[in-house]
């Protein structure tokens, strides 16, 4: 356990170690994020009687869509080099391997939410949230499982010939459930009209978060595999 | 092994054939008028029938992506790959159906609150996108690849299905067999129906994995003969 | 003498090509073992079939046969190193920044004296804090002998290692290889250069077509394969 704990620490030191010399990728996706609010406000035309439907929208498609990009060029860095090679020869669990990318994105994607939902804050003028840690547990559980995966299926659309334009096909389908609690949860932290179900979706992310990083810690070494 | 499984694939056939044919009178002539919804209501039985063989395709998917995995035997894949493509097109035909069945009951092509069939359209999304995942990854590693999203695909699936069900929970407007009221004989339709189209899945089934095999062995004596020099 | 590698009928496919035609070899401990041959004889995959980097289509690669223990993937990453044709290096990252990745992730003990040892006998203290990516190929190359001997692995398999590095640091490099052969550390070694692994290993083989087709211990190598090549020897197929 401490082995794997300390592979997978190496492989978060490493990878942001490396974004944060380049500082490219990271301001490459705020920037993203921000695109996306404008598109998305010109798109919905979101003044303050839509906003109660669109909101929770407004604030999670700039960290999906951000994410999606960022995390197919972080899983990228490691095929220069045949660096998930040179992982492999390692006497590491591929799983502790996984479980490093996936930490290492998922801080900068949190990085990224750290000026984006503060912009959407300042963009669209919702109400102050009625329950700051609702939406903070939202973001930060809903951020976790989104990531998992993405960079799970990052790794498989590098392999296949469609390369990054496979991942959104692999990766929005399953993410539904995800998607439909974070939407949800946003929806009573900002309007809370529907007293009591924030726990059914809380379970729900805390059961889909679970599930989906035990079981790509455990296929991973099933596409490492040359 | 081979002859075996053709023979059964003939037999299948046949079976389908005769009992998708007896299907008919079942479902159009058998089970009575439903009070409120009329003759269209009689599309429930395929898309029921469809559905249920669908998610045991799925499951046959899962099970064989596991077996691929472990055993790393072709066979396994090629199971898991047929199973994949009849799957979508029974799931491609409940949505053909539903909508079918739900524009004169509900005046509307689609509805989202509908949590049954947008859970569908979502089981469909993620096995098509397994399909394009398999097509575009050649040899042993997108066999592996494949076999491990055809695992994830599955586990997500009850969850798909429970989310979707607390979303539409404030106003669902099923078309499903819940709002209709059930006589005997319409269950017996259901069962048959559902059976003859079991028995056509297989025979599907069969179909496709008979075909991988003539394709794998095609392969394996080109390659005899290309190294044969 | 124990058995490092042992592999029986190995066949390695690329669609309908055969690259490792129906292989049997068994490499023992100690015996370390040049492999030779004209491009495109298959010695690469044949290295990376025995550095588990690729499975066989066909037949089996086993290492460490006689022993239980490493059949573990753990134990058995811990003792095979490797030098191939990708560096296994970041660009982002320093030498030294590099070298401390790859000792967490082998587990490495006394890693900051392992470090220094490989720095100064490679020659590349001067540049420890260079990004790797300013590097020169030949530094990148000795950079990467560092990596792959960190963990003082039993079975060394190296890919073309003298290629790109300049006359010294060959020289540095046979005197390292030397050091760790002396050790517990049986090499595999591809070279076009025979001359540069002669001194090194007691067994030669020599591929061809994705076959051995000769193979001499050190004492029966002819001399004309050192000085006029082994053409001689390839119509045999």
């Amino acid at each position: 356990m401490g082995f794997f704990l300390r592979s997978s620490l190496a492989i978060v030191k490493k990878d942001l170690r490396i974004q944060f010399r380049q500082k490219s990728l990271l301001l490459s996706m705020i920037v993203f994020a921000l695109l996306i609010q404008v598109l998305l406000h010109f798109s919905f035309q979101a003044n303050q009687a839509a906003l109660h439907h669109v909101a929770a929208g407004l604030l999670w498609l700039p960290i999906f869509l951000s994410a999606l990009l960022g995390i197919g060029r972080l899983m990228a860095i490691e095929e220069a080099e045949w660096n998930w090679e040179g992982m492999w020869t390692a006497p590491v669990d591929p799983g502790s391997i996984f479980f490093g990318k996936m930490l290492g994105s998922l801080l900068l994607v949190f990085l990224v939410e750290w000026v984006s939902v503060p912009l959407f804050f300042i963009l669209f003028n919702p109400p102050a949230p009625q329950s700051l840690p609702l939406l903070i547990g939202c973001l930060l559980m809903g951020t976790w499982g989104y990531v998992s995966l993405a960079c799970l299926f990052s790794v498989m659309a590098q392999a296949s010939r469609l390369g990054d334009l496979l991942l959104p096909i692999l990766l929005f389908p399953v993410s539904v459930p995800l998607v439909l609690a974070v939407v949800r949860l946003t929806q009573i932290a900002l309007f809370p009209t529907m007293p009591g179900q924030e726990w059914v979706w809380l379970a729900v992310l805390g059961a889909y978060d679970i599930l989906f990083t035990l079981l790509p810690i455990l296929l991973f070494e099933y596409l490492l595999e040359v | 092994m081979n002859n075996r499984l053709l023979l059964w694939q003939r037999v299948l056939g046949w079976l389908a054939l005769l009992m998708v044919a007896a299907d008919v009178y079942f479902v159009f002539f058998y089970a009575p008028t439903e009070k409120y919804m009329g003759d269209v209501q009689r599309l429930m039985y395929y898309h029921v029938a469809t559905a249920w063989n669908a998610y045991l395709a799925f499951g046959l998917v899962l099970i064989f992506s596991i077996l691929y995995l472990w055993r790393r035997e072709e066979r396994f894949d090629h199971w898991a790959a047929s199973a994949a493509e009849v799957g979508v097109l029974f799931t491609t035909l409940v949505l053909i159906t539903g909508p079918l069945w739900a524009r004169p009951v509900w005046n509307a092509w689609w509805k989202w609150d509908d949590p049954r069939l947008t859970a569908t359209l979502i089981l469909w999304l993620v096995y098509i996108a397994y399909l394009i995942l398999r097509a575009s990854i050649e040899g042993q590693r997108g066999r592996r690849i494949a076999a491990v999203f055809g695992i994830i695909g599955f586990v997500d699936v009850p969850i798909v299905h429970f989310s979707v069900q607390w979303w539409s929970s404030f106003h669902p407007q099923v078309i499903s067999s819940q709002g209709v009221n059930m006589t005997g004989e319409m269950v017996v339709t259901l069962v048959f129906t559902s059976l003859a189209f079991m028995v056509l899945f297989f025979f599907l089934l069969l179909a496709r994995v008979n075909l991988e095999k003539s394709a794998a062995a095609a392969a394996r004596l080109e390659e005899r003969l290309y190294s044969a020099d | 003498m124990s058995v490092l590698v042992h592999l029986e009928g190995a066949t390695v496919k690329r669609g309908v090509q055969r690259i490792i035609r129906e292989l049997d070899l068994m490499v023992h401990e100690g015996q370390h073992l040049a492999l030779i041959g004209p491009n495109g004889a298959g010695k690469t995959t044949l290295l990376r079939l025995m550095a588990q980097l690729l499975r066989p289509d066909a037949g089996k690669v086993t290492l460490f046969p006689d022993e239980p223990k490493m059949q573990k993937r753990g134990r058995l990453r811990s003792a095979v190193g490797v030098l191939m044709e990708g560096s296994y290096l970041y660009e982002g990252l320093t030498v030294e920044e590099n070298l401390q990745f790859y000792g967490v992730l082998f587990d490495v003990p006394d890693l900051k004296r392992r470090i220094e040892e490989g720095l100064t006998r490679m020659e590349l203290t001067s540049v420890r804090h260079k990004r790797v990516g300013t590097l020169s190929k030949g530094m990148r190359k000795r950079l990467a002998i560092v990596r792959a001997t960190l963990h003082q692995p039993r079975l060394l398999l190296l890919d073309e290692p003298f290629d790109g590095l300049d006359e010294r640091s060959i020289g540095e490099l046979q005197l390292w290889l030397e050091e760790l052969a002396s050790k517990r550390c049986t090499l595999v070694l591809i070279s076009h250069d025979l001359s540069l692994i002669q001194p090194l290993c007691q067994r030669v083989c020599l591929m061809d077509q994705g076959r051995i087709v000769q193979s001499w211990r050190r004492d029966e190598v002819p001399p004309s394969l050192w000085e006029q090549g082994y053409g001689h020897w390839l119509g045999r197929v």
